[in-house]
C-alpha cells in the first residue's frame, strides 16, 4: 500500500512545488494562463505589489500659514483621507488632560494601503485582457505606466489631466547613479473604490535590467508613496517587461 | 511593397510580438481546439479548411508616410460583422479571419479626417490588402513616424511588438468614457474603459500580426450600448482602508519615514519651537474660512507695588495687583483657491499699549491709531504656485522681529527680554513669501516703516526675513531692516537693524514621563541710526544711536510635554534709547514724549532681565503659567511705589499733558524744561516726579486659551 501511495504523492508534492515556485508569468505561456493567474499578475505580481504607504498628519492652519498656504489644501491625496471622527475632540475639562498626547488621529501620520502596478508592462495587459478587467487606466501616449490604486475618493470632478496636474510634478523613478526621471504626465481616474493616479514616464528614460532597482516615489497630496521595484523580477518571457 | 512583403512583415511581427506569437487569443476569444499555436502559423493553412479571409494593408499619409495607431474598422456592407484593430508600425494593420463578403474599411487618427475605403470584396482563403490613404488636416501628431523609424536602435526600451500591443491597448473609444452616475461624464474624473467594439469584442483584442487564429464568426447581435458598469471583484484593486476601520493613531504602527516633502515645513514637527503654536489640531476648519480665537488673561504682582497699579517698560506685562485681559482675539483665514486673507481682531489691553509705541500716528490727519488699534493682522493676497509657494500679502501683519511671538500663547514665556519686548509686533506693507524649498522662506519686506501705521519721514522700510529649517531640531530665523527714517521730527535719520535667532532641541524622548525634551533659543539684535546729526559709533556726544541686545532661554519638557519650565533672559544696550519703551508717565506715549525720561542721542539705557516660567499644557489649546520675573536698568525706570502716574489721577491717568512736567498737585507745570516748570509749580507744591527704580521683581500667573 505504501508503495501504491508513495509515488503519486510525490508527484502531487513536486506539482505543487513547482506550481508554488514557480508563478504563471514565469512557467505558463500567456496563452494558457487561467483567470486566476491574470488576477495574481495583478494582485501581488513584480509589477503589481500591495505596498504601505503614509498618510501625512493634517497640518493645523498655523502651521499651513507658516508654511506658506492657507486653507486644508484640496484634491486628490489631501480630501477624503482622514478617516471620519478622527478631528480633535474638545474637553470641557480644561484642568487635566494628556498634555502633548491631546491630538487627533489624523494629527499623526497613518498608514495606508495601496497597490502599485506597471500597466504597461505585458504581463500586466495580458493579464487585464484576461481577467476582464475592464477598468484598467489608460493613458493616450507610450511610456512607462504606474498606477496608484486605493486613493480615497472625495467625489472629485474635473478632467483627468486637470486633477494629475499638481500631482505630476511630485513623482519620481528613481535609479543608482542615474538622474531621477520625472513624469510627463499625472491622470487621475475615479473608480468604485477610490481614485487611480496614473503616471506616465517617458520611455527615454530607458530602464534597463543593468539598473537592477528602480524606486517610485510619489507624494500625492498627503499620500506618500515609495516603494522599490526589483528590476530583475520583472521580466517576462526573458525581456524586462515595463 | 506587395502583398508578399507585406504579409512576410507580418510574419517576423508574429515571430517577435512575445505573447501572441504563444497564441494568446484575444478577450472574449475561444481558442478552437484544433487550432495551432503560433508557432505552428506556417502549417496551420494545411490543417484547416479555409473559410475565413483576412485583410491586410498599411495606413498612410498623403505624402506615403505611416501612420501608427490608426484606428481601422472594417465592417460589412449588409451591417452583420464589423472588427477593428490599431494600425502598428510602419502603418502596418491586418485584420484576420473575416467572413467573406462586402465591407467597408474605416480609418481613424488624431490629426486626420475619418477616411473610408468601400466595396472591398473579401474572400475565404486570401488575404485582401487595401491600403488607407488620409489626408492631414492639422499638424500630424506623433503617432506619425518617418519611414526611418524602422532603424531605431535595439537599445530601445522597448521593441515594435509591445508598442504595437500597447498602442492597441491604450487607445480609447470617446464614445465610452464614464461610467458615473452622480454627474455628467465632461465633468467627472472617471475611469476610462478599454475600447470596447461592436459585439463586446474589445478593440485591443484584436491581435495585429495572428493571421492564424481564427476568429469566431461574429455573431449578428446589436451593439452594447454602454460599457460593463463594473470591474471583476476579484481584480479590483485594493481599496483604501475603509473609513469606519478609523485606527487608533495615538497607538498605530510607527509609520514609515515618508514625509510631505512639499508643503514648506511640513516634513517635520516643529511645535515645540518658541514663537510657534504648539496645537496639533485645528478645531474647526473649513474650505473657506478657519477661525482663530484667542484669550490671554492675567494677573501679576510687581514686588515695588506701585499704587498706580502700573508696570512699566513692556509689551506684555500693564498692571499690577489686578486681573487683566490681555488679548482677546478673534478672526481667522480666508482660503479660497489661491487668494487668501486673514484678519485678527485685537482686543483688551493689547489694543491700547501695542500702538502706544507707534508715534507715526502723529504725521498726519485721520487717527490712524484709532484705526488700527483693534487690528493685530489683516491682509489679502495670493498665492502662486512657483516653487513651494509664492506669497503677495498686503495689510497690517506681526512682524516677527524678535522671535518670539505677539501672541503669548505661542511662546515658550510671557514676559520676554527687552530684545523681543522692544521691537515692532507689527508692520504695515507689503510682504512676499517665497518657499525656493520646503525648508527655506524668503520674505522681503516693504513696509510703512518700523512698528508704524504710518510713514514718519521720506522713506519707507525695507526688510526681510530669511526662515531655514532644514531639519526637526533646528531653526534659523534671520530679520533685516534698513532704508527706514523711522524718528518723529528726525526726517533724515534712518535706521538698519539686525535680528537673527536660532532655536535648538537638543534632547528629545517623547516617552519618557520625566524630561522629554529640552531646547534653547538664541536671539542676537544690533542695530543703529544714522544721519541728520546721528552716528552709528562714536563717542556719546557724537549723537550716537546703537543698539546691541541678545537674550537666550531654555526649557525643558516634563511628562509628554504636561509641564515645561522654561529659564533665561536678556540684555540690552542701548545708546540713544531709540529702542527703550518710553515708561508711559503722565500718560506719555511716543508721540508725546516725558520729560521724565527723555530719549536723546547719545543717552544710554543698558538693561538685563531674566525670568523663570511654569507652564502647565493639559489640553493643547489652554496654558495655565506662573513666572517670576527679575529686571534690571542702569537707570531709573521700572515703576516704584509711587508709580508714574501724578496725584490726582486725572481722567486717564494723565493731567493731559505728558509732554510737561507735572506739578505736585497733579496739574500740569506748563513747562518741559526742569527749570521753568519748578519755577511754574511753586505754588503748587513744587514739580512732581515719578517714582522710577531701576529694577523690577514681580510674579504672574495666568491663563492661555487658543482655538
Amino acid at each position: 500500500m505504501r508503495k501504491v501511495l508513495l509515488p503519486p504523492l510525490s508527484l502531487i508534492v513536486a506539482a505543487a512545488s513547482l506550481m508554488a515556485a514557480d508563478p504563471a508569468w514565469k512557467s505558463k505561456p500567456a496563452a494558457q494562463w487561467t483567470e486566476e493567474d491574470a488576477k495574481q499578475i495583478l494582485a501581488a505580481s513584480p509589477w503589481a505589489k500591495e505596498i504601505t504607504a503614509t498618510v501625512t498628519r493634517r497640518l493645523t492652519e498655523d502651521q499651513l500659514r507658516e508654511g506658506g498656504q492657507m486653507g486644508q489644501p484640496q484634491g486628490v491625496g489631501n480630501e477624503g483621507v482622514d478617516p471620519k471622527g478622527s478631528g480633535e475632540k474638545v474637553s470641557l475639562n480644561v484642568f487635566t488632560g494628556p498634555g502633548g498626547d491631546d491630538r487627533s488621529a489624523r494629527s499623526l501620520p497613518r498608514p495606508i494601503t495601496l497597490k502599485l502596478r506597471w500597466e504597461s508592462a505585458l504581463p500586466v495587459r495580458l493579464a487585464e485582457l484576461k481577467s476582464h478587467e475592464v477598468e484598467s487606466p489608460t493613458l493616450d501616449v507610450d511610456g512607462y505606466c504606474i498606477a496608484v490604486y486605493g486613493v480615497p475618493n472625495a467625489n472629485f470632478k474635473g478632467d483627468p489631466k486637470d486633477l494629475g496636474k499638481p500631482l505630476k510634478g511630485l513623482a519620481a523613478l528613481k535609479r543608482e547613479a542615474k538622474k531621477d526621471v520625472r513624469p510627463v504626465s499625472a491622470e487621475v481616474f475615479r473608480l468604485e473604490d477610490g481614485v487611480v493616479v496614473v503616471y506616465l514616464f517617458p520611455l527615454s528614460a530607458e530602464i534597463s535590467k543593468k539598473d537592477r532597482q528602480i524606486q517610485f516615489e510619489a507624494q500625492i497630496g498627503r499620500i506618500v508613496v515609495n516603494h522599490t521595484f526589483d528590476l530583475r523580477e520583472m521580466e517576462f518571457m526573458g525581456k524586462l517587461e515595463l | 511593397m506587395t502583398r508578399k512583403s507585406i504579409m512576410t512583415a507580418l510574419s517576423c511581427f508574429a515571430l517577435v510580438i512575445g505573447a501572441e506569437s504563444l497564441g494568446v487569443p484575444a478577450y472574449g476569444q475561444q481558442v478552437p481546439r484544433n487550432v495551432a499555436q503560433a508557432s505552428d502559423v506556417s502549417t496551420a493553412p494545411t490543417q484547416v479548411q479555409p473559410v475565413f479571409g483576412a485583410i491586410a494593408g498599411v495606413v498612410r499619409t498623403s505624402s506615403k508616410l505611416p501612420i501608427v495607431g490608426a484606428m481601422v474598422t472594417v465592417a460589412k456592407a449588409d451591417g452583420k460583422g464589423i472588427w477593428t484593430t490599431i494600425s502598428g508600425s510602419e502603418g502596418i494593420f491586418s485584420i484576420p479571419n473575416v467572413a467573406p463578403g462586402e465591407y467597408l474599411v474605416t480609418s481613424q487618427a488624431d490629426g486626420y479626417p475619418d477616411t473610408t475605403v468601400s466595396k472591398l470584396q473579401i474572400t475565404a482563403g486570401r488575404a485582401t490588402r487595401t491600403d488607407v490613404i488620409m489626408a492631414a488636416n492639422v499638424t500630424p501628431q506623433p503617432a506619425v513616424i518617418t519611414a526611418n523609424s524602422s532603424t531605431t536602435p535595439p537599445a530601445a526600451p522597448r521593441d515594435k511588438a509591445k508598442q504595437s500591443l500597447l498602442a492597441r491597448l491604450v487607445k480609447p473609444q470617446p464614445a465610452l468614457v464614464s461610467k458615473s452616475q452622480t454627474a455628467p461624464p465632461d465633468t467627472v474624473a472617471s475611469l476610462k474603459y478599454p475600447p470596447i467594439a461592436a459585439f463586446g469584442i474589445p478593440v485591443a483584442n484584436t491581435p495585429t500580426a495572428d493571421v492564424g487564429t481564427p476568429l469566431p464568426v461574429p455573431q449578428d447581435a446589436p451593439a452594447p450600448a454602454q460599457a460593463p458598469t463594473a470591474a471583476p471583484a476579484a481584480t479590483a484593486p485594493a481599496a483604501a482602508p475603509a473609513a469606519s476601520a478609523l485606527p487608533d493613531a495615538l497607538s498605530a504602527p510607527a509609520p514609515g519615514p515618508a514625509v510631505d516633502n512639499f508643503t514648506p515645513f511640513a516634513f517635520a514637527d516643529f511645535t515645540w519651537m518658541n514663537a510657534t503654536t504648539r496645537s496639533k489640531d485645528t478645531v474647526l476648519d473649513t474650505k473657506f474660512f478657519t477661525p482663530e480665537i484667542r484669550f490671554d488673561t492675567n494677573y501679576m504682582t510687581d514686588f515695588n507695588q506701585p499704587h498706580d497699579h502700573t508696570i512699566v517698560g513692556a509689551t506684555e506685562s500693564f498692571r499690577s495687583g489686578e486681573v487683566q485681559i490681555e488679548q482677546e482675539s478673534v478672526g481667522g483665514d480666508f482660503h479660497w483657491q489661491n487668494v487668501r486673507g486673514r484678519i485678527l481682531f485685537m482686543f483688551g489691553m493689547f489694543a491700547t499699549t501695542t500702538p502706544r509705541n507707534d508715534a507715526s500716528y502723529a504725521v498726519g490727519q485721520w487717527d490712524l491709531r484709532g484705526a488700527y488699534k483693534y487690528t493685530s493682522e489683516a491682509w489679502g493676497g495670493y498665492h502662486f504656485n512657483v516653487n513651494h509657494g509664492l506669497n503677495v500679502d498686503a495689510g497690517i501683519f506681526v512682524s516677527y522681529i524678535g522671535l518670539f511671538s505677539y501672541y503669548n500663547f505661542d511662546n515658550w514665556t510671557y514676559q520676554p527680554s527687552y530684545v523681543s519686548s522692544n521691537t515692532p509686533w507689527f508692520f504695515n506693507g507689503v510682504r512676499v513669501q517665497w518657499f525656493p524649498t520646503n525648508k527655506l522662506k524668503i520674505e522681503p519686506w516693504f513696509i510703512n516703516g518700523w512698528q508704524s501705521y504710518a510713514k514718519f519721514n521720506g522713506h519707507p522700510g525695507l526688510g526681510g526675513q530669511l526662515l531655514w529649517q532644514p531639519t526637526e531640531w533646528f531653526k534659523l530665523v534671520a530679520n533685516q531692516y534698513g532704508y527706514g527714517q523711522d524718528n518723529l521730527g528726525l526726517p533724515h535719520t534712518e535706521r538698519i537693524h539686525t535680528d537673527d535667532s536660532i532655536e535648538v532641541r537638543y534632547y528629545n524622548k517623547p516617552d519618557k514621563m520625566g524630561v522629554d525634551k529640552i531646547a534653547y533659543t538664541l536671539t542676537v539684535d544690533a542695530g543703529c541710526q544714522y544721519g541728520g546729526g546721528i552716528q552709528c559709533t562714536g563717542a556719546p556726544s557724537k549723537n550716537k544711536d546703537s543698539f546691541v541686545g541678545w537674550m537666550m532661554y531654555n526649557r525643558v519638557w516634563f511628562h509628554k510635554d504636561l509641564f515645561a519650565v522654561t529659564v533665561g533672559g536678556g540684555d540690552m544696550s542701548n545708546w540713544g534709547r531709540y529702542l527703550t519703551l518710553l515708561p508711559p508717565i503722565n500718560g506719555a506715549d511716543a508721540v508725546t514724549g516725558s520729560p521724565y525720561f527723555t530719549q536723546l542721542p547719545g543717552q544710554r539705557a543698558h538693561m538685563w532681565d531674566s525670568t523663570v516660567t511654569l507652564q502647565y499644557m493639559p489640553r493643547q489649546y489652554i496654558t495655565w503659567w506662573g513666572e517670576f520675573g527679575y529686571r534690571h536698568s542702569d537707570i531709573p525706570y521700572f515703576a516704584g511705589r509711587g508709580g508714574v502716574t501724578p496725584p490726582g489721577y486725572q481722567v486717564g491717568g494723565t493731567n493731559g499733558a505728558p509732554g510737561q512736567f507735572a506739578c505736585m498737585s497733579g496739574a500740569p507745570s506748563g513747562a518741559s524744561d526742569l527749570p521753568t516748570a519748578t519755577t511754574n509749580c511753586a505754588s503748587s507744591g513744587g514739580v512732581w516726579f515719578p517714582d522710577l527704580r531701576r529694577s523690577e521683581a514681580k510674579i504672574s500667573v495666568g491663563v492661555m486659551v487658543k482655538f
